[in-house]
């Protein structure tokens, strides 16, 4: 499968640090914009979580507004301590900050990954800028393509079997 | 060699050239398809049939499947006649499939489209993303080739200008001594850039950007390369034979290379054939005697006083009126009348518009002329080095020019006109066509005015339901054009539809990529080809 082979890009895109994570279990997973929108700084990041992530909860950074949008769980599961849970993040925003163009910056969350190894989890990015947006949301339209191909490809992260 | 030797060798090629059985003449057009476009089939077909009107070469052909995966399902192709048959060797499973295919006309001009069919009594014969048709060659070939072109064509009309000019002037013999030898340096060239216009023309030809000699077989063997074998003999006449003491044969190789421009291209596959060779003919051997008399009167400026730069230059400005103010300049008009279907058609078809920046050079050139005419002669005549100096100033000047208008006229000569109404394809259907975007959750219809000039997008969902689009991208492939990622002007009348002017010009392939924002999150992409 080409994305586990694809190299990666020099510094250029938005990317997951880790590339991949085990099944079943917790993962962090660091999002790193590497640039801004031209010149133009970033003020906003938009995360989009796929389907099948669970748990997820969020890094905080004090110099930026976290909100998390929900949706509902078609599955909802119980917890640890009993508890039903019926919805699940569905998007992360971390907002109110500034990344100046030519720093990059980490945001941070942790969640569970579901038990699907060889899956490829598509993590869609809003990089909103004082001047501009890009929009890290392009998915390969085959399972051959090699994501760094496209021009604005959404970051990844593969699962793959625990130990 | 003896000078002997030589005329028979012509002789005998220009009889085996000339007299060597022929293809068909003219554009091939596809003008239906087994299975046809967007067919449905209960059963996979045996076969996959390509009936043009006239006989082809196959220069590729494949199958893929709908995530455009190619299939090695053919067995050898066949070509009956105008008919080409690619036979499947293994039924094709229900699904949606695309055939690819580039062949090559009689005429040289290759033809690359590709149409969908769908095998499943389930399907409902919508398409997403077309596979693309291989890529035929590097971004830089048909520059490359054009390149050849306007150089061979340059040598061309050199050559046989000069020869035109010695036989219509009387010239002092100084220049005289120099055109024998410029007729030679120009033929010997001419071979050069038609050598080199024959390897790049095979190269974007053929697909694949790899060395082949397929290419160069394909190109020698249709009329283009009865036309480029004609032009060589007409070079190493002059070659042999630049003097005015072989008048004859320099005239004959003058003729030559005049006669191989009317052998291929518009000339050769347009109705009335006999009557536009006829005007080709005359017009390029005009546009000659008119590049040559600007390159032999700067020569003339290096050589000769004022005085005789000024009776040369009378000389010409008499004959001139008439070779070029009239015979060309009439020529010209009859062939973009009989060319293009209506005036309108000039600032709306690709043709049209080149017609019209040529048109534009020459409306200069004819103003330079006039004003070396009736403003310069007299003066120089007189024998003013003044003038004399503006006179070569203005010499550069109106050669320039007529060597970008000879760089549009090779381009005007490789473009379609518009198509007439009685060759007619039938690939893909008019309107409305639907397409499938490329992560199966959306679809595109895509709406063509009944007069082609606009063409409206419309995406739903996989209910039905109209879609508000928060952004849309379209841009165009213009293949004839060698341009991609053209962003067309949008005018979006409503939240879920956009309209945009078709600026596509008509016989041109042009293949759509269309990015619709349709979530913050979701990005779809359609694609889809433009029925001619």
């Amino acid at each position: 499968m080409l994305v586990v082979a694809a190299p990666r890009p020099a510094l250029s895109h938005a990317v997951i640090d880790e590339g991949s994570a085990a099944a079943g279990r917790f993962s962090f997973v660091s999002l790193r914009v590497t640039h801004g929108c031209g010149k133009s700084p970033t003020r906003e990041i938009r995360v989009k979580i796929p389907e099948g992530v669970t748990r997820v909860s969020a890094e905080y950074l004090p110099d930026w507004d976290i909100e998390k949008k929900m949706r509902k769980l078609e599955e909802p599961y119980q917890d640890e301590a009993g508890q039903m849970v019926t919805e699940t993040i569905d998007e992360i925003v971390w907002r109110g900050g500034s990344l100046p163009d030519g720093y990059y910056g980490v945001f941070q969350f942790r969640a569970m990954i579901p038990d699907t190894p060889g899956e490829v989890l598509w993590f869609k990015t809003i990089q909103n800028c004082d001047d501009g947006a890009i929009r890290w949301i392009e998915v390969p339209s085959r399972p051959d393509q090699n994501p760094y191909e496209l021009k604005e490809p959404a970051p990844f992260l593969r699962v793959v079997a625990s130990q | 060699m003896p000078a002997h030797s030589v005329r028979l060798c012509l002789l005998s090629l220009c009889a085996f050239i000339l007299t060597a059985p022929q293809e068909v003449r003219g554009h091939a057009q596809l003008l239906e398809t087994v299975p046809a476009a967007n067919d449905v089939l209960v059963d996979s077909p045996s076969e996959i049939k390509l009936i043009f009107n006239e006989s082809v070469s196959v220069l590729s052909l494949q199958v893929r499947d709908g995530g455009g995966n190619f299939l090695d399902v053919g067995g050898d192709i066949g070509v009956e006649e105008n008919d080409v048959v690619l036979p499947l060797t293994a039924e094709l499973r229900d699904g949606q499939y695309f055939v690819a295919f580039r062949v090559l006309s009689a005429d040289a001009h290759t033809i690359s489209e590709s149409f969908g069919f769908s095998v499943g009594a389930g399907q409902n014969g919508s398409f997403g993303a077309i596979p693309p048709v291989e890529p035929a060659y590097e971004r830089w070939t048909p520059w490359g080739s054009g390149i050849a072109r306007w150089l061979f064509m340059l040598a061309l009309l050199c050559s046989a200008g000069f020869v035109v000019f010695r036989q219509l002037l009387s010239v002092p013999a100084i220049v005289d001594d120099w055109l024998a030898g410029a007729i030679r340096r120009a033929a010997s060239w001419g071979l050069v850039a038609l050598a080199a216009y024959w390897v790049a023309g095979a190269f974007v030809m053929v697909a694949g950007s790899a060395w082949s000699l397929e290419g160069l077989f394909a190109v020698a063997s249709s009329t283009m390369g009865v036309s480029l074998a004609t032009a060589a003999l007409g070079f190493i006449a002059l070659i042999f034979f630049p003097g005015r003491a072989h008048k004859r044969w320099a005239l004959a190789g003058a003729a030559l290379l005049i006669f191989s421009r009317v052998l291929t291209g518009h000339p050769a596959s347009r109705e009335p054939e006999l009557v536009l060779q006829l005007l080709m003919a005359t017009h390029v051997t005009a546009a000659a005697f008119w590049l040559a008399a600007l390159i032999v009167l700067l020569r003339a400026m290096r050589c000769l006083s004022v005085d005789a730069v000024g009776v040369l230059a009378g000389d010409f400005g008499r004959i001139g009126v008439v070779a070029v103010g009239i015979v060309l300049t009439a020529a010209g008009i009859v062939m973009a009348y009989l060319h293009v279907a209506a005036p309108a058609a000039l600032l709306t078809t690709q043709y049209g518009l080149l017609l019209s920046a040529k048109l534009g050079g020459v409306i200069a050139l004819f103003a330079f002329a006039a004003h070396h005419k009736f403003r310069v002669t007299a003066a120089l005549t007189d024998g003013d080095a003044a003038v004399g100096r503006r006179f070569q100033a203005s010499l550069r000047l109106e050669l320039l020019v007529l060597l970008t208008v000879i760089g549009v006229s090779t381009v005007v000569a490789s473009t379609p006109p518009e198509s007439t109404a009685t060759a007619q394809t039938s690939v893909a259907p008019i309107a409305p066509l639907t397409v499938v975007s490329e992560t199966g959750n959306y679809r595109l219809n895509v709406e063509l005015s009944a007069d082609a000039s606009l063409i409206r997008l419309l995406v739903t969902d996989l209910n039905g339901q109209t879609v508000e689009p928060l952004e849309w991208t379209v841009t165009a492939d213009l293949q004839s054009l060698m341009m991609e990622g053209i962003a067309l002007p949008a005018a979006q009348e409503e939240h879920s539809a956009v309209t945009f002017e078709n600026r596509v010009p008509s016989g041109t392939n042009a293949r759509y990529t269309v990015g619709v924002l349709v979530t913050d999150f979701d990005l779809e992409r359609f694609e889809f080809e433009l029925p001619r």
